[in-house]
């Protein structure tokens, strides 16, 4: 699956202290849909990819994540495979690599969502009742054999 | 957002461009000669007056309150475009906009109805299709980018004057370009008549 700028985001998950990078839909992440409005959740399940992964999961949370990462297993890209996509499109003296810029990270260990969604939409409000979400970047937070970013000592993103 | 007291008032609408990776606005809006011009037809985000100080001072600079906004905001790269549209137009927007999930069905993705994105913002802020960018584009009679410099120039966004005092910047509307677009927005019929009957738009059946 190829990011494409504000739909399809490249999202960490953190969990058991492993992490590990998907792409997929942005709305697959707002972790509580109880949040939205009745209508809105209608909306939601109408689409069949969000159906499918967060059926019975209302709630994103510790306790439904070993499931819900059972579902997205084809959403998982390696660091090598996403290093590749923008080395890819870099070659090919395209512009615009925004989307390949991690989006969220949701760290299922410390309880805590970030953000760095750029357009109106806030992650950070959607969490669990014993969630803290976070509007800020993340890239401290990422350890140098996750970053993808990073080929050769260079940052491709910059 | 919309303002039922002067139906030929104009409103203003907003839309800020640039920031610091990886928050930053990509700059599809530019400003010749007082009008919007899309640098690129895609799906754009604008929003009203509340919405835009938010999201300036929450998300772009992170500082809470124009007081804390950081001497060297220049840094940031911050445009704000200030966009004056008659009320009609953000009638139009209102009753035409859609839920943010309401994206799926075929009909709504081939028309590209705007739509009414996080409601846990303050103030109401839209995704425009190309199409509705296009009926924006047509529809601002005045356009102005504010570049962010100082906080100052925060402080000026909220002090401002109606455009209808200064009705030299006024650019009159291309009804013949407007209905055009309008068609290809597909905007319902019993709306396009509302333009007619209550703001006397000289709306054409089918964009001609």
């Amino acid at each position: 699956m190829e990011p494409i700028y504000d739909e399809i985001i490249i999202v960490g998950i953190n969990w058991k202290n492993k992490l590990n990078w998907y792409v997929a839909d942005k709305f697959l992440w707002i972790m509580n849909l109880e949040m939205l409005s009745k209508e809105d959740i209608e909306n939601y399940f109408q689409d069949e990819e969000l159906r499918n992964k967060r059926q019975n999961i209302k709630v994103l949370s510790e306790e439904n994540i070993e499931m819900f990462l059972e579902r997205i297993q084809e959403n998982k890209l390696e660091e090598n495979e996403l290093r590749l996509k923008i080395l890819n499109r870099i070659e090919k003296e395209d512009e615009e690599i925004d989307e390949y810029y991690p989006t969220l990270l949701l760290d299922f260990d410390n309880k805590i969502l970030y953000s760095q969604y750029p357009e109106p939409f806030s992650f950070e409000n959607y969490v669990p009742e014993n969630w803290e979400g976070k509007y800020e970047s993340f890239f401290d937070n990422i350890e140098d054999e996750n970053r993808y970013w990073i080929y050769k000592d260079r940052n491709l993103l910059k | 957002m919309a303002n039922n007291n002067d139906k030929m008032a104009y409103q203003r609408l907003f839309r800020i461009q640039g920031g610091i990776e990886p928050s930053r606005s990509r700059e599809y809006l530019t400003i010749v000669n007082d009008r919007i011009k899309a640098s690129i037809w895609k799906a754009i985000y604008i929003g009203d007056s509340e919405h835009m100080l938010h999201f300036l001072l929450n998300k772009r600079l992170k500082a809470g309150k124009i007081k804390n906004v950081p001497e060297d905001v220049s840094k940031y790269g911050l445009h704000v475009i200030e966009m004056y549209v008659p009320y009609w137009f953000v009638h139009l927007l209102e009753n035409c906009a859609r839920s943010q999930f309401d994206t799926k069905e075929k009909g709504m993705k081939k028309v590209g109805f705007p739509k009414l994105v996080d409601k846990t913002m303050p103030g109401h802020s839209y995704e425009v299709s190309r199409w509705w960018t296009a009926l924006l584009v047509e529809s601002c009679v005045y356009a102005k980018d504010n570049p962010i410099k100082s906080k100052e120039d925060i402080y000026s966004l909220l002090e401002y004057e109606e455009i209808e005092k200064h009705p030299e910047l006024i650019t009159p509307l291309n009804m013949e370009k407007l209905s055009k677009v309008m068609d290809e927005c597909q905007i319902p019929p019993e709306m396009l008549q509302k333009l007619r009957d209550v703001w006397g738009l000289d709306i054409k059946e089918g964009g001609r």
